[in-house]
């Protein structure tokens, strides 16, 4: 730990350098594909498991996660986790439901702020709880944020069918306060407004991008849906490709005249360049997953994987034999990656592009297939 | 015990002769040690009892898990090392206790050592404790170690020694007993060098065994039989040297040419052991070159066809002419069902310069011949022989692509090219155009005065043939109980270390800590890696990231050791052995 004598500004700069010295390394070790890393992850996503306000019509819910409590957590594992969370360039607070509606939000975000002000903190939120106090900690806290902001839609209708709650003048006007901090305050926090692309809502992403011009977001980014359970197929543009062509283009062409920065998924007909399967995954060099009751993960999709910060120290995991053989198996492009759905993208014409198959059987998925092939 | 008049014994009683024979670690571990086998033989034949004490296997079968591939080929330098044969007896304590207390208990007043640059270590240091625990006993050592360059007379003067079969030991070791037995001291006899009263004192050499059918039988009874892996195998030998000179070789110097059994005599022997060990049914013949005589070779196979048994039996060969279709045809029916021919290069160039006496078109014609026979087929290899331009090594691929239908394995050399002690290659490196460091001598990590041929180049091309090999179907193996990632990952870090390339030499143990993070010799060296690397400028990048490498692997190393999660390389390797 750094010493607390020393001044706010060296403590910083200490912070700082310890940082980029573990980054750098940390990016070398991935390139050389050592097995044993001396440096820690540059990305730790960090498991915030809260209940949700909305009940977005996409979303796969997951209302049986235990709900995130900073002080129990950090007695069990803050020992482990607050030097690996320091050392990282991003700490991504991520988990299901609405982080800031939290009791504990702002405790958290001060605690963020205090103990790890060099390192940028990356969050989705419905912006529903960003209330003037939550917002003077995320853009003046002295530290840096990224915020992912749902909406969906550019008007309140379509956001009440989207999200299912009845929240969005309250969402624009909190929005605007918090940008109108971010532009006092030199561009923290960064803002992306996200727009999942469903039959619903597909003809409003061209007003959705004049709505982010209007806001001055950062940034808009949109994907497809995911279907989840077979009742979700009526969601899929996968049915309506040609109209998600024509909104995908008209959107580009919006977004070019009003200079936003628009991230959009590729056409139907067209290959991304993403179909070609990777042969390595950086993610088991470079990131790691904590979860509330100390589990460690390599990524989101990774399967059974039996380690935590419970039984042993965060350092004995991260070299130990459960990940060398995962980084052994990547560096020859085995073991995971063959079957990861993240690594193994179809093309966007493709239905697996569209399902999440997570937790089925094969049976499960053929019979979801043929369910949903019956064209809505 | 026989009363000895003076010097090292003080013996006490009479006959029976009886001899303890021991091969300390590190000897493989598939079939028992044939040399200690054959002298068990001498000295049976000759009226002396004999007890056996593979120590090598026997602790292979006890060994902890941070020994676990310590039998590995690739490890063997460990065992000469000081620091690492420490833990060893420091780790296998009782191991050894029990081992002395064992071979003292057996009353034999003659302990014979067969000794190998491997077993050098584990032998003097049970030597010593013998000595220690019963000064009078008569400790001897042989081995081909001591047939050339001066390593008995070295050797002799060791505290712990008292006599060195410096030849084939046959009729040498024998006639040292019975000396030892008649006159009660210990006595010179040609080939074998001895120190009574602190005087060294030799017979000479013995002159060298014209024919081997003299030569009793190798008796495996006083052997842990079941200790060893291969329960189907007996070795065996037929032949001693070689017919030819290749320069790389040193053979011929050990063995002053080329002697061999009749096939009558060979059959002899077979037939023994497969009457003594009906449960064993393959024989394995570690000579050099079996068929040195083909007609010896023929005339064995002919009499097992005719008289039988029925056994499985393996050769290693060298390309010839008259290895023909017929005769292979004879040998597979008689039940030889592998060869393993070192053939070396494919280019007929540096076959001319290994003074090879066949071009690759024989060569061609064996191994189609020996396939078709019905034999399995292997061909060993060697990378970067001195003179061997990238042309020559293309010409070994072809060569490779050419014939990949009648090769069923290959052996590419772990030394791509040795220089092997009194090999002419050894003795004549000017004539290779090898550059001669007198401060710093190698064996391995030769270089050429033009700078074209150097160890990298010749993993390199090893690399390029094991992956062309590989992609044409060939089985590509190590030849030796070793794994050949461990193998490359260790000779490149041996290779860096001798080079004084610290950072490289750091990268390589490291990489090899990765396979095996156990390993006891290779955190040794990473410990002193560890401070090397810290000596080193702190904004020297490079050396600063391999210090911090250094460090958590050997944290992770430590870590795992205490909690038991050690990597079980078997699994990570399947195949492996």
């Amino acid at each position: 730990m750094i010493q607390e004598t020393r001044s706010g500004n060296e403590r910083l700069a200490e912070l700082r350098r310890r940082q980029q010295e573990n980054t750098r390394l940390n990016g070398a070790e991935y390139d050389r594909r050592q097995l044993i890393l001396a440096s820690s992850p540059q990305h730790v996503f960090f498991q915030l498991n809260a209940v949700c306000n909305a009940d977005c019509i996409f979303c796969s819910k997951g209302y049986d996660y235990p709900i995130f409590e900073l002080d129990p957590y950090l007695e069990k594992f803050g020992k482990e986790v607050i030097p690996l969370l320091s050392r990282a360039e991003k700490i991504h607070l991520t988990g299901s439901g609405e982080f800031l509606g939290l009791p504990d939000s702002k405790k958290i975000l001060r605690f963020f702020n205090t103990e790890f002000p060099h390192v940028e903190k990356l969050f989705a939120t419905n912006a529903s709880y960003l209330g003037p106090q939550i917002c003077e900690l995320i853009a003046n806290g002295g530290s840096r944020y990224s915020l992912q902001i749902s909406l969906h839609a550019s008007n309140p209708e379509l956001n009440r069918t989207m999200m299912r709650y009845d929240a969005f003048d309250k969402v624009m006007r909190q929005l605007r306060h918090l940008i109108e901090l971010r532009d006092k305050n030199g561009g923290n926090p960064r803002i992306r407004l996200m727009f999942v692309l469903t039959t619903f809502n597909i003809e409003d992403l061209p007003n959705f991008v004049r709505l982010a011009a209007e806001l001055k977001a950062d940034e808009v980014a949109a994907g497809y849906f995911y279907i989840y359970e077979s009742q979700q197929k009526y969601l899929s543009l996968y049915f309506k490709p040609d109209l998600a062509n024509r909104y995908i283009d008209e959107a580009r062409k919006v977004a070019d005249e009003l200079g936003v920065v628009m991230r959009l998924p590729p056409k139907f007909g067209q290959s991304p360049h993403e179909y070609q399967r990777a042969d390595c995954c950086s993610e088991p060099w470079t990131q790691v997953m904590l979860n509330v009751e100390g589990n460690v993960l390599p990524c989101d999709v990774f399967g059974d994987f039996p380690e935590t910060l419970a039984e042993k120290p965060f350092r004995e995991i991260w070299n130990g034999p459960a990940y060398r053989t995962i980084r052994a198996n990547l560096r020859e492009s085995k073991g995971c990656i063959l079957t990861c759905p993240r690594h193994n993208p179809s093309s966007v014409n493709d239905w697996d592009s569209h399902v999440i198959h997570r937790s089925k059987g094969d049976a499960a998925i053929v019979r979801e297939y043929n369910e949903a092939m019956k064209r809505p | 015990m026989w009363p000895l008049r003076s010097g090292v014994s003080r013996l006490s009683r009479w006959p029976p002769a009886k001899v303890a024979l021991v091969q300390c670690p590190v000897w493989w571990t598939t079939d028992p040690p044939l040399g200690l086998a054959q002298l068990a033989g001498s000295l049976k034949h000759f009226g002396h009892e004999t007890e056996v004490f593979d120590l090598s296997i026997e602790l292979y079968r006890e060994r902890g898990e941070k020994y676990k591939n310590a039998w590995a080929w690739e490890q063997f330098a460990f065992w000469q090392d000081a620091a690492w044969m420490a833990d060893c007896f420091r780790d296998h304590a009782a191991f050894w206790d029990r081992a002395v207390t064992r071979i003292l208990e057996s009353d034999s007043p003659v302990i014979g050592f067969a000794v190998f640059l491997g077993s050098l270590r584990t032998t003097l240091e049970v030597a010593r404790r013998l000595k220690a625990a019963a000064p009078d006993r008569v400790i001897v050592l042989g081995g081909e170690y001591f047939f050339l360059g001066g390593k008995a007379e070295e050797l002799i003067r060791h505290p712990s020694v008292d006599a060195i079969v410096t030849g084939a030991a046959d009729f040498a070791f024998p006639e040292l007993v019975k000396k030892l037995q008649d006159s009660g001291r210990l006595e010179p006899c040609p080939g074998a060098v001895v120190k009574r009263d602190g005087e060294i004192l030799s017979g000479g050499e013995r002159p060298p065994q014209d024919s081997l059918d003299e030569l009793p039988f190798a008796d495996y009874e006083p052997f842990p039989l079941a200790l060893y892996e291969d329960a189907n195998r007996i070795p065996m030998t037929a032949s001693r040297g070689c017919v030819r000179r290749c320069a790389f070789c040193s053979t011929r110097e050990f063995w002053k040419g080329y002697s061999y059994m009749s096939g009558e005599r060979i059959y002899a022997e077979v037939a023994h052991h497969a009457k003594r060990h009906p449960g064993r049914r393959h024989v394995e013949f570690y000579d050099i070159t079996a068929n040195g005589s083909v007609p010896s070779l023929e005339r064995f196979a002919e009499l097992v066809i005719e008289k039988g048994p029925t056994i499985a039996w393996k050769i290693n060969a060298i390309i010839r002419p008259e290895m023909t279709r017929e005769v292979l045809d004879k040998l597979a029916a008689s039940g030889c069902t592998s060869i393993i021919y070192g053939l070396e290069s494919g280019s007929e160039h540096v076959l001319k310069l290994m003074r090879k006496e066949y071009g690759p078109a024989v060569a061609e014609r064996v191994l189609k011949d020996t396939h078709e026979a019905g034999i399995k087929t292997t061909a060993n290899f060697m990378f970067g022989f001195p003179g061997e331009t990238d042309a020559d090594f293309r010409e070994t691929l072809e060569f490779l692509r050419r014939n990949h239908r009648w090769l069923d394995r290959v052996y590419p050399s772990r030394t791509y090219t040795a220089l092997e002690e009194h090999a002419y290659l050894f003795e004549h490196p000017e004539e290779f155009g090898i550059k001669v460091d007198p401060a710093k001598p190698t064996n391995l990590y030769w270089e050429t005065l033009d700078g074209t041929n150097d160890f990298l180049v010749r993993m390199k091309r090893c690399d390029e043939f094991c992956a062309l090999a590989a992609e044409l179907g060939i089985d590509v193996q190590k030849g030796l109980d070793a794994e050949l990632a461990l193998d490359r990952q260790l000779s490149l870090a041996q290779y860096h270390e001798f080079k004084s390339n610290d950072l490289e030499a750091a990268r390589a143990y490291l990489a090899y800590a990765e396979l095996d993070l156990q390993n006891p010799a290779s955190l040794s060296r990473l410990k002193d890696y560890e401070i090397k690397l810290a000596g080193k400028h702190p904004d020297d990048v490079a050396s600063r990231d391999a210090l911090a490498l250094v460090r958590a692997t050997l944290w992770q190393a430590e870590r795992e050791s205490r909690t038991g999660a050690v990597t079980d390389r078997s699994a990570e390797f399947s195949g492996a052995r």
